[in-house]
């Protein structure tokens, strides 16, 4: 790809890759910099990109990047817990969406970490599962599976809360 | 509900892109109190996706109209996309093309005469013969010699 191509395909991506990755380090600041990080990487390797597959090459490598950094905290320089994780972006919603938002928020940050990414990649990028199975290393089967899980274990907790205000 | 058998397969991993577009329109478009607790949930869910899917970042992007030297490059090696590998497979085939026309064009050289190489089959011939003519001589001369030394009488 050249300059200009590979501008405009990022300029494309950019939203995806970073949601993607404030899901995975629940920091919005943060997962501003792996994207801009994953830009740099990408316009320095410009040249042997090719546009066929350029999307997932974006998922994978800016999930690698968050997993760094979340190797990185881990190792004890900025350790956020999941509990202490941020509350949801103010997206433009009104308060009873809003309260609901962080509701679901608090609820998906609970759940083990492939099943929240790969729930994120379903239903708020809307990503083939098959393409999912692709960004995460895994098989569409798996992907599925997780995704179910996911769903199944929000479900029940949301359905909990809608009737007994748990 | 209409959405219910949808909504089984939503929570089951099972559905198709389209078919989750179809359930989340359905289920934003009803009433809550029309709604089942697991169809209700699915909407929570869908709608918590959909505000989410409204993030945005924004990025500095390198300018690549003030970056001249980029250009060339870019030009040289965008011509097709070339990728690292098949740019280092030519190459290589190239090379060993190379070393295998040189290998079969190369003249044979049968000595050399004076620290020049003889590659003429019929020169080398010529000269060889000229070699084994004057070593008979030499020979001749010192088997004479060999015999006076030798002969007592």
């Amino acid at each position: 790809m050249n300059s200009e191509e590979i501008n405009r395909e990022f300029i494309r991506l950019k939203d995806a890759a970073y949601r993607y990755a404030v899901s995975l380090l629940h920091d919005r600041d943060e997962a501003a910099d792996a994207t801009q990080d994953l830009y740099e990487k990408l316009w320095q390797r410009r040249l042997f990109i090719r546009r066929n597959g350029f999307e997932s090459l974006v998922m994978v490598s800016i999930r690698n990047i968050c997993l760094d950094r979340i190797k990185a905290r881990q190792r004890g320089r900025q350790f956020t817990p999941l509990e202490d994780a941020e509350a949801p972006p103010n997206y433009r919603v009104d308060s009873d969406d809003k309260e609901l938002s962080a509701i679901v928020h608090r609820l998906i940050a609970a759940l083990p970490e492939r099943e929240r990414e790969v729930l994120h990649l379903r239903d708020s990028e809307g990503l083939e599962f098959e393409h999912i199975a692709e960004i995460v290393g895994s098989t569409e089967a798996a992907v599925r599976m997780a995704c179910s899980r996911a769903r199944g274990k929000v479900k029940e907790e949301l359905i909990k809360i809608m009737n007994y205000g748990v | 509900m209409e959405y219910k058998e949808l909504t089984k397969r939503y929570f089951d991993g099972e559905l198709s892109s389209a078919e989750e577009q179809t359930l989340r329109e359905g289920l934003m478009a009803a009433a809550d109190e029309d709604l089942t607790a697991d169809e209700r949930a699915a909407k929570t869910l869908l709608r918590y996706a959909s505000l989410q899917s409204d993030a945005s970042v924004r990025i500095k992007l390198h300018d690549s109209s003030e970056r001249r030297r980029s250009r060339i490059t870019d030009a040289i090696l965008s011509l097709g996309s070339l990728n690292f590998a098949r740019v280092a497979m030519t190459t290589a085939l190239g090379v060993l093309l190379i070393g295998v026309m040189i290998h079969f064009t190369r003249p044979t050289v049968y000595g050399y005469h004076n620290g020049r190489p003889i590659t003429s089959y019929d020169e080398a011939q010529l000269l060889a013969q000229d070699i084994f003519n004057n070593l008979a001589h030499e020979g001749f001369a010192e088997e004479h010699n060999l015999q006076d030394l030798f002969t007592l009488d």
